[in-house]
């Protein structure tokens, strides 16, 4: 079949002529070079037939043998259908140029031959085609469409088979399927063909190949241009001259080598070569008319009406004075022609992929992205959408909404086909889960035996490689290394105090979520309450010695959540026991900082504020809860410290305000549920009260921070001095509201000067015309003056 | 997929992308991948700078090109963050939580 170009001696098998274009051309251009063939090694290295090689070598090059492929096979990738659309499109150009220049410039007959047999060529290339009844004028990105809507359809499972999908889908335009005929292939390479037709045809006047073009040095004669290509076939082929026009335009490769692609044109020269298009066009304005019709009206019956191959709309469009100057005007010619461009423009690039190849894709890009664990793996994603979201979402449906959303890819390739992909799309991401699940067990994980570790394979999780470590020694206890085992005083010891704590709550809080039996026994221990350790002034358990970290103050309020009630009260009086030892309670007394102008310093106070936010408001609320035996204890714990301790406390804000928070909780329940306290716990309360007063008693005004006093002795200003000290204000009011006359008249006479002192500021603060902070004063003070029956302005006390 | 997961709930919020090259990028996130490659729409950057971005209205960005993202704080819940990577750690660590 040399026919075909497969004959590797085809270039000098053609003979005598080529070789007498060797003696024009050689002596010209290689200047003697050619003597260079009597290298001894010349033949082994190009072969024997090389001295023959001429001019005519073969333009196409690899194209012959791949045009192979318009045999369309069904199991073609569609990487290698692309191939083809390149294969192909020079191709094209040829039968528009051939059957332009054979319309123009050729006598009626030989034209009527031609298109003859350029149907043949077309019909064989449309024989898989034919199988699909075609749409009339349905352009191929129509088509595509709805093979893909068919597909889709029928792949997802909801019609028994294609007919019944086909039918399904149907709408107006759309053609029945025959059953049992599912050539995705097929439809794929087409598509490609006529792509590559119509992209080709996008540059018509650089594809126009002047098929006369290496002709024209030996026949100068243009306008017999168009039997030339013939001519040089019967000279390559040198059989069959009588039968060869037919026979060499039923097989497209051969069209293709008899045409070379615009740069074989190169050796022509230029005035021929602009003469060709002139030549072209100049007969067709006289004679073209009966051959174009001729030819439109063969081609659509071979074909049924699908617009032939090789004549795709562009170029007619291109050069409609040539094509059809009858029907259009310009306008609406101008319309179409951009029409179609951007047309092409867009199914230029589409259709490479069918939807199973599309579904494939998908498949692999989901699979990566879902996972059978969300919790663990997507734990912040799905924790957040729930707290930031009012309605809770089905998770698969919102999967495949959100990339269906997110891809654009519509399987139904229009809107209403939405819910149609969007089913399918729900059974791709079941499948993936299913899929990560079965991969979860088989880990990816590349083991070689006797190595120290694996090396895992990237994946979508890990993308990059990493090696894992054999953890499964035979080594059942848990050797430690050196440098995790941590001195109990060192901050790394309290900080992994605190994430066993963490890692407590978040499987407490993950049963929680799954409304399952919890059990706080392993918290409670993680809390290591029992355990001691050795900080720099006492011992006092773990847990009391991280509370003033941060993130283990975050968590009390969690884990305080999970503790049953014993626990609960465990944990507070073991805080109220220690409360002197909680390191932001000892830091945050301004008698550390006699020296800093009691500055406290701002690590200092933005801890305490913290502690106040997160510690002391659950204590606050545990309180507020509590009966009046439990509160006394926890008073009791503090007073049992000692007087120092207690007054130690006092000197800090947030000791005086959990002081405050006991005491005004207790005379609460003691005056509203009296009925319910027993004489003991009254006597009690009444003791405990009197050993509270007594470690006060004396210095009652060193509670006042100097920077907040307004004694003239003791004052100190700082950067404090303008904050708030309705703390101070609120714990001598429950003082004095739990306590007798006489308390409360002592308390009076120790603070006798911050009141008078705190009158004098707010009158100072009214005459210099700031009212707001002249009422602030007072109505602080106020606080403390009303539970005596008593009130203050700016000059002077009395009675409500 | 700490830090997908963390992206994923930034779609559709307005983020600033700086890259390697130092374009800096600001736009509406729509989509993010495992790899973290970026899908931005309705871009805006400094386009007397770099005048090619200037027709560009949405782009893809590979991950392996960013260099900084800046995102609006009140977006982060940092405490969640804070516990999604204690879940992942106690889960590489063999301890995994069964549950949600």
């Amino acid at each position: 079949m040399s026919f075909f170009g497969f004959d590797p001696s085809g270039p000098p098998s053609s003979g005598e002529k080529d070789q007498k274009l060797d003696t024009l051309d050689f002596e010209e251009t290689y200047e003697g070079l050619g003597e260079q063939d009597e290298d001894a090694f010349n033949d082994e290295t190009f072969g024997a037939d090389v001295k023959e090689i001429g001019s005519n070598f073969d333009f196409t090059g690899g194209l012959k043998p791949a045009s192979k492929p318009q045999t369309v096979n069904p199991n073609l990738s569609y990487a290698k259908a692309a191939q083809v659309d390149q294969v192909i499109a020079p191709m094209a150009s040829l039968w528009n140029e051939e059957a332009k220049t054979a319309d123009s410039a050729s006598s009626q007959p030989a034209s009527e031959q031609r298109v003859l047999s350029l149907e043949e060529i077309e019909a064989k290339l449309r024989q898989p085609q034919q199988q699909v009844p075609q749409m009339p004028q349905m352009n191929p990105y129509m088509y595509q469409q709805q093979q893909q809507l068919l597909v889709a359809a029928m792949a997802s499972g909801q019609f028994p088979n294609p007919a019944a999908a086909a039918q399904a889908l149907a709408q107006g335009y759309f053609p029945p399927f025959q059953p049992g005929v599912m050539p995705f292939m097929p439809f794929q390479a087409q598509q490609m063909m006529q792509q590559g037709a119509l992209g080709q045809g996008q540059q018509p006047q650089q594809v126009q190949p002047p098929p006369a073009g290496l002709q024209v040095p030996q026949v100068p004669q243009v306008p017999q241009s168009a039997p030339a290509p013939v001519q040089q076939q019967q000279q390559q082929q040198q059989q069959q001259p009588a039968l060869q026009a037919p026979q060499a335009l039923q097989s497209p490769p051969v069209l293709n080598a008899a045409s070379p692609p615009p740069h074989s044109s190169q050796p022509v020269p230029q005035a021929v070569e602009q003469k060709v298009p002139a030549s072209a066009s100049a007969p067709s304005s006289s004679a073209t008319p009966a051959p174009q019709s001729v030819q439109q009206v063969g081609s659509s019956d071979a074909t049924g009406n699908f617009p032939p191959l090789g004549y795709d709309e562009k170029p007619r469009k291109q050069r409609p004075q040539r094509q059809n100057p009858e029907n259009l005007t310009q306008e609406e010619r101008e319309k179409l022609w951009r029409r179609q461009n951007k047309v092409s423009a867009i199914i230029r690039c589409s259709g490479f992929m069918n939807p199973r190849d599309k579904d494939f894709v998908t498949r692999v890009q989901l699979s990566q992205i879902v996972t059978d664990d969300p919790y663990n793996e997507d734990f912040y994603c799905q924790v957040y959408r729930v707290l930031n979201s009012s309605v809770g979402e089905d998770d698969m449906s919102s999967i495949a909404q959100k990339y269906l959303d997110q891809s654009g890819h519509r399987l139904g390739g229009r809107e209403k086909r939405a819910d149609v992909a969007l089913q399918r799309m729900q059974q791709q991401v079941s499948k993936a889960v299913t899929v990560a699940k079965e991969r979860g067990e088989r880990t990816g994980v590349l083991a070689k035996e006797g190595a120290l570790g694996k090396v895992s394979v990237g994946s979508g999780k890990q993308p990059r490689k990493q090696l894992v470590i054999n953890t499964t020694g035979s080594s059942d206890e848990v050797v430690v290394p050196k440098e995790n085992v941590y001195s109990k005083s060192s901050r790394a010891f309290q900080l992994s105090v605190i994430e066993d704590i963490y890692s407590q709550v978040l499987k407490l809080e993950s049963l929680e979520r799954e409304n399952q039996e919890r059990d706080s026994k392993d918290l409670w221990n993680a809390l290591r309450l029992n355990d001691t350790i050795e900080t720099s002034s006492t011992v006092v358990s773990p847990f009391i010695s991280v509370l003033s970290i941060d993130k283990a103050m975050k968590v009390f309020n969690r884990l305080f959540h999970f503790l049953n009630p014993e626990q609960k009260i465990k944990l507070m009086e073991a805080i109220f026991a220690n409360l002197h030892n909680i390191d932001v309670v000892m830091k945050g007394s301004y008698a550390n900082y006699v020296n800093e102008n009691y500055e406290i310093p701002k690590t200092e106070k933005s801890k305490i504020e913290l502690f106040q936010m997160t510690v002391m408001k659950t204590l606050v609320l545990f309180v507020s809860e509590s009966d009046f035996q439990q509160v006394l204890r926890f008073v009791a714990l503090i007073v049992k410290g000692g007087n120092n301790n207690v007054l130690f406390l006092s000197t800090t804000k947030i000791g005086l305000s959990l002081i405050t928070i006991l005491v005004s909780r207790l005379e609460l329940i003691k005056q509203e549920f009296s009925a319910g306290l027993s004489p003991q716990d009254l006597a009690q309360w009444q003791t405990i009260y009197d050993h509270l007063f007594q470690a006060l008693e004396g210095r009652l005004a060193t509670i006042f921070p100097p920077y907040l006093s307004n004694d003239d002795a003791r004052k100190v200003r700082n950067s404090e001095s303008k904050s708030d000290d309705s703390y101070i204000w609120q714990f001598l009011a429950s003082l004095s509201l739990a306590g007798l006359l006489s308390h409360q008249r002592i308390i009076v006479d120790e603070i006798r000067n911050e009141i008078f002192g705190s009158m004098g500021v707010s009158k100072a603060l009214k005459e210099s015309g700031d009212l707001q902070g002249a009422e602030k004063h007072l109505s602080n003070l106020n606080l403390f003056l009303n539970v005596m029956g008593l009130k203050a302005s700016e000059s002077d006390i009395t009675e409500l | 997929m700490l830090f997908f997961s963390f992206f994923k709930t930034l779609v559709d919020q307005e983020i600033t992308v700086e890259l390697k090259n130092d374009v800096e990028i600001k736009g509406t996130l729509k989509s993010i991948d495992q790899y973290l490659n970026l899908k931005l729409d309705n871009i805006s950057a400094n386009t007397t700078k770099y005048p090619h971005l200037i027709a560009v209205r949405n782009l893809f960005i590979r991950g392996s090109n960013i260099r900084y993202i800046h995102i609006n704080p009140s977006l982060v819940d940092t405490n969640l963050l804070q516990d999604a990577s204690r879940r992942e750690a106690m889960a590489s660590a063999g301890d995994k939580i069964g549950g949600k």
